[in-house]
């Protein structure tokens, strides 16, 4: 049972010429515990897939199912919700806000908790309008944890923070994930924050699932051996089609454990090698290819 | 529910300046000129008219504010600052998922109706006050000629609060169609301001009245057959039946239709 199951949504936004297909028959599911990532080019649907997710927007076509059952308001409870920007009712406080929503979720508000969760716990008691976007981003995931949600649904967390604060907004979406067991459904359109933060992820082009996989499992995908060697047209002439010249050496496709034998024939033939090493494809490589080929 | 208006009520709290002018400005007004006319009409003035002071008619007019335009501008502001405070600052996104949506939008009415509540109360209160002291302290007589009581008042103010739920229940819809504070303002305000000025220039008599089905004309009317009373106890009650059955249908109704509206919209922006 996967904590979101999503079959067959569609989502089109306007009406005659000047429609958009935001979402077309996309499915996909996102399992209990970890991080789940969604990248994809801008008006890919990352945000209306959350939306609908999270109840603000109903879709065309499909269905949505939530912790096994169909999506419901007392399902949605289970959800900590932060979509896009980080906006909040500027008259309030922190602790305030936080209150607010305790309350309407139905629970004991326990704002300096969160505060403190989420290093806010100085400014608890300013006013909302006057905090930077790196404090309001860190309010939005504490408001997001109120209510003890079983899930995290997160719309681009780390847009507009500095390099510091990314790497601590990254911080605590693992630490949510690996210390406190939540299952936290991310979008983001840093590959790399992706890469590093999540367990799985979903490539989305032009409303489509383009791929989805364990992010060891996409980017391990077509490892190549490169090899600093003298004289390369020695490697490139016994090898092929298998290998390409990259980054002033030899890229070769071949499976690990091929690898020692290769590296001792191409000895054995008078190739003096410098270097070996496995390089693999980053998300952003990947992201590339797999997005290239959904049409629109 | 409680929670919920709670939540609301927290939040509301802090929207100081709106709901100054959404809820507490009218009823300093209505005090301000009850205290500035029994303080400037000299108390000789009472004597040789042989009026005394007539406090619960006093707090009936009072009340009566409700169904004026301007004051129901006023109020409008404070509806709108309820019922457009999401859309605002795009924030049903934090709200939506924590408790579905009927129940919020009903939280907000409810909200509104308390401030509505207490505005009355204000009024009828600042009123009595504004009037009694400085009268009480001139020595002129108190009395309730021709009668009215508890009950009259009591009515009174139940067609003026009916009449500010149609009000919020108006701005309400609006609001949610608008998805804009000054959208959800202006058009029942128009409305209202155009009723009046319908009433004034074609002057139908309270029959006539009560059997147009806009809540301006049933408040109007239910509160001519409050005030006709108890000399005239037969007097248009089932025309005032009617206009109290109008006003109860336009409160329910125009909520109901916000509710509908917003359950079915989508917030992709809000």
């Amino acid at each position: 049972m996967g904590a979101v199951e999503i079959a067959g949504i569609s989502k089109r936004f306007g009406r005659g010429a000047a429609a958009v297909d935001a979402l077309c028959g996309l499915s996909l599911s996102v399992p209990q515990g970890g991080v789940y990532g969604l990248v994809g080019p801008n008006g890919a649907g990352k945000s209306t897939l959350l939306r609908i997710v999270a109840g603000l927007v109903s879709a065309d076509e499909g269905s949505v199912r939530l912790f096994g059952h169909p999506a419901s308001s007392s399902l949605r409870r289970r959800l900590g919700v932060f979509i896009e920007a980080p906006t909040f009712y500027p008259f309030l406080t922190g602790a305030e806000l936080l209150t607010v929503l305790g309350r309407t979720s139905g629970v004991t508000p326990e704002p300096a908790r969160l505060l403190t969760r989420v290093g806010l716990e100085a400014a608890g008691n300013r006013r909302i309008a006057g905090y930077s976007l790196g404090m309001k981003q860190r309010l939005a995931i504490a408001a997001a944890l109120v209510g003890e949600p079983d899930m995290l649904v997160l719309d681009e967390p780390t847009n507009g923070l500095d390099p510091e604060g990314i790497s601590d907004m990254r911080r605590l979406v693992r630490d949510l994930a690996d210390k406190e067991g939540l299952t936290i459904l991310v979008s983001s359109h840093l590959l790399d924050e992706v890469e590093r933060m999540c367990d799985r992820v979903a490539i989305l082009s032009h409303g489509r699932l383009a791929a989805e996989g364990a992010v060891a499992d996409l980017l391990g995908e077509d490892a190549r051996l490169w090899l600093d060697a003298t004289p390369p047209e020695a490697v490139l002439a016994r090898l092929g089609e298998r290998a390409a010249a990259v980054d002033g050496g030899v890229a070769v496709a071949i499976a690990r454990d091929e690898a020692p034998a290769l590296l001792a024939s191409l000895a054995q033939d008078g190739v003096s090698i410098f270097e070996a090493r496995w390089i693999r494809r980053d998300l952003e490589t990947v992201f590339f290819s797999e997005t290239r080929r959904v049409e629109p | 529910m409680n929670h919920l208006i709670a939540a609301e009520w927290l939040k509301q709290s802090r929207q100081r300046a709106l709901l100054f002018w959404g809820f507490a400005a009218v009823p300093l007004f209505v005090t301000l000129v009850a205290f500035a006319l029994e303080t400037v009409t000299p108390g000789a003035l009472h004597s040789q008219l042989g009026v005394g002071l007539h406090p619960i008619r006093s707090a009936m007019r009072a009340v009566g504010i409700a169904g004026n335009p301007m004051a129901q501008l006023f109020f409008a502001v404070g509806a709108a600052a309820i019922f457009g405070v999401e859309y605002r600052h795009s924030a049903w996104r934090h709200v939506v998922p924590r408790a579905g949506r009927t129940p919020l939008v009903a939280a907000k009415f409810g909200v509104f109706a308390l401030l509505a509540l207490g505005s009355l109360l204000l009024a009828a209160g600042g009123d009595l006050l504004a009037s009694l002291l400085p009268a009480l302290a001139r020595g002129i007589p108190v009395a309730d000629a021709p009668p009215a009581t508890l009950w009259h008042l009591a009515c009174a103010f139940l067609v003026s609060l009916l009449e500010l739920l149609t009000l919020g229940g108006a701005v309400a819809l609006m609001a949610v169609l608008t998805r804009s504070t000054l959208g959800a303002i202006l058009p029942p305000f128009l409305l209202s301001f155009l009723a009046a000025g319908a009433q004034a220039l074609y002057l139908p008599s309270g029959d006539q009245l009560a059997r147009i089905p806009l809540p301006s004309f049933a408040a109007d009317a239910v509160r001519t057959w409050i005030w006709a009373q108890p000399e005239e106890p037969g007097a248009s009650a089932g025309a005032a039946a009617f206009a109290t059955f109008v006003l109860i249908a336009w409160a329910a109704g125009t909520f109901a239709a916000a509710a509908l509206v917003f359950n079915r919209q989508d917030l992709g922006a809000e």
